[in-house]
């Protein structure tokens, strides 16, 4: 019997961690799903026919920031830079003195804030439960997988994308298909491409 | 020249033994409906029967081919949705409805599992991820078909030429019936060359191509296996329950499957069998709410992972050969 890879151990470790957090948190608030009310729900901009209430347009704006700062912290900070040079060449980081798992940590602190503030962006505008983040997850695995594993422009243009494709089946079908179309299109992909569909060089750190 | 012989007789009689052992175990739960008359103690027995066969299936996949697979979810929901539709909707019987489980739980993971298959590990295992949350959506949402969050109600006691299994003793004969096929077929496969393959595979894949296997057919053979029989647990599942709704998918199921597997000892049949009966039992012997059963799985999967990464079953492996290399020094 052989030791686990490593790789199926953190996503094991990982989804155990979640497990417990999203339970615990069901154990202490339940799993009624709570409303936040504020005026910024109700009011909001009018362009032409459309209207848009500022809580949407607020987490528009979050993500619009978020992506900026990213993509300033990849490109011009020494630990963007670090995370870069990491992911380019495991061992020639090291030989500059590069600290892989210290690296690796700072990118998870990284991605957990973001998907924080994911989460944050979304409670006024969705009803919040333990559990809202699952569906979620599925269509950000799904883009992630569109995109190339580790391939942050490649995300974007398949978040942006595959939201008007969404929004554009959700108006003329049933709604399961609006659901169904990620995964189709993520199977259409795999099989097409399997590297995603922007293939380029890879950025993964640990 | 005396020693190999007295090793191997004991190695005869300690096969011996454990092929008495099993059989003792198996009459053991052959006899349950006459050692009690709770509908309690045999629903669990019938629970534990599935999700033993559901875990072993898993093993199959993750401990054999060495696919961290969490597609089992969502082929158990197809099973459980397939057997409840081919009797609610489509007028067919029970048995009909566990076959159409197996036929199109393999036809969707030949699907899934080719193009799946092809990618790296990694995204292998996002991608059956994603496809059990996305079964999780299509049957709340496609309500023309699935009646969505209402669930599909009131499913018929399956019977057998004019035998009607419509107490909970009666439809425990159809649970361990099934397990001990399930569980047999599982046997030969994973004591067969393919299931050696397999291992091989998930140990050192460049060397099996080199000589000169293609691991591909292997690897999906296998996930489709783990599929079929999966699903038809799920189909027996939703008999058990007599309904089946959206919930059918939740990750619960997963993450007990998954229990049963890391705690068992990924990559051991027995293990794995030991551990589905016990972690079926125990939760209902401690009595804990539902809620903080979740919250105790997952620290037990934390804590195993951190500590046993091999289960119970590897862990006693390791000890008995540093045992035999104290005895070497």
């Amino acid at each position: 019997m052989s030791v686990p890879c490593k790789f199926e151990r953190s996503i094991l470790i990982t989804l155990a961690l979640s497990i417990i957090i999203l339970h615990v948190a069901q154990y202490l608030f339940t799993a009624n799903p709570r409303i936040v009310d504020t005026q910024y729900g109700f009011e909001g901009v009018t362009i032409g026919a459309i209207r848009i209430t500022w809580t949407r347009v607020i987490g528009a704006a979050a993500a619009l920031a978020a992506f900026g700062m990213l993509y300033v912290l990849l490109k011009h900070t020494q630990f963007g830079r670090a995370m870069r040079a990491i992911a380019q060449s495991r061992d020639a980081a090291l030989m500059v003195g590069i600290r892989p798992k210290r690296v690796a940590r700072n990118a998870v602190v990284l991605a957990t804030a973001l998907c924080g503030l994911a989460g944050a962006a979304l409670a006024p505008i969705q009803l919040v439960t333990p559990g809202m983040g699952q569906y979620l997850i599925f269509k950000a695995f799904a883009l992630v997988i569109i995109g190339g594993l580790g391939n942050v422009p490649g995300t974007i243009a398949a978040a942006i994308g595959l939201g008007l494709m969404e929004s554009f089946i959700g108006g003329f079908f049933e709604i399961v298909w609006q659901e169904a179309a990620v995964f189709i299109v993520m199977i259409a992909v795999l099989f097409l491409r399997p590297e995603g569909l922007f293939k380029r060089g890879a950025m993964r750190v640990g | 020249m005396r020693a190999p012989s007295v090793r191997a007789t004991s190695a005869l009689a300690t096969s011996l033994f454990a092929t008495l052992l099993v059989l003792a175990a198996m009459l053991l739960f052959a006899a349950l409906p006459y050692l009690t008359t709770s509908n309690y103690i045999i629903g669990i027995a019938i629970s534990a029967c599935i999700f033993t066969v559901a875990a072993a299936s898993l093993n199959l996949v993750y401990g054999f081919a060495g696919l961290l697979s969490f597609a089992q979810l969502g082929f158990w929901g197809i099973g459980g949705y397939a057997a409840a539709l081919t009797v609610m909707t489509f007028g067919g019987n029970f048995w009909q409805g566990l076959v159409c489980a197996g036929l199109v739980n393999v036809a969707v993971a030949v699907a899934i599992g080719y193009p799946a298959l092809r990618t790296g590990r990694h995204a292998f295992v996002i991608v059956t991820l994603a496809f059990s949350l996305l079964i999780a959506l299509v049957a709340r949402d496609w309500v023309s078909l699935t009646r969505g969050p209402l669930g599909i109600p009131g499913l018929p006691t399956p019977g057998l030429f004019g035998f009607e299994f419509n107490t909970t003793p009666r439809f425990y004969w159809i649970a361990f019936g099934y397990a001990v096929t399930a569980l047999g077929f599982l046997y030969a496969l994973s004591t067969s060359r393919i299931g050696r393959t397999l291992i091989a595979i998930k140990q050192n894949e460049p060397l099996v191509r080199a000589q000169g296997i293609s691991p591909m057919p292997y690897k999906l053979a296998a996930f489709a296996a783990g599929a079929a029989l999966t699903g038809i647990a799920g189909g027996i599942y939703a008999f058990h329950l007599k309904l089946i709704d959206p919930l059918f998918l939740d990750f619960y199921f997963m993450q007990t499957f998954l229990i049963m597997v890391i705690v068992g000892g990924a990559g051991s049949f027995w293990g794995v069998v030991i551990a589905g009966i016990v972690m079926s039992a125990l939760p209902e012997v401690l009595r804990f709410s539902a809620d903080l059963r979740m919250i105790l799985y997952g620290v037990v999967l934390l804590a195993a992972m951190l500590a046993m990464p091999n289960g119970v079953a590897g862990w006693l492996h390791e000890r008995s050969l540093a045992r035999a290399r104290a005895a070497l020094r």
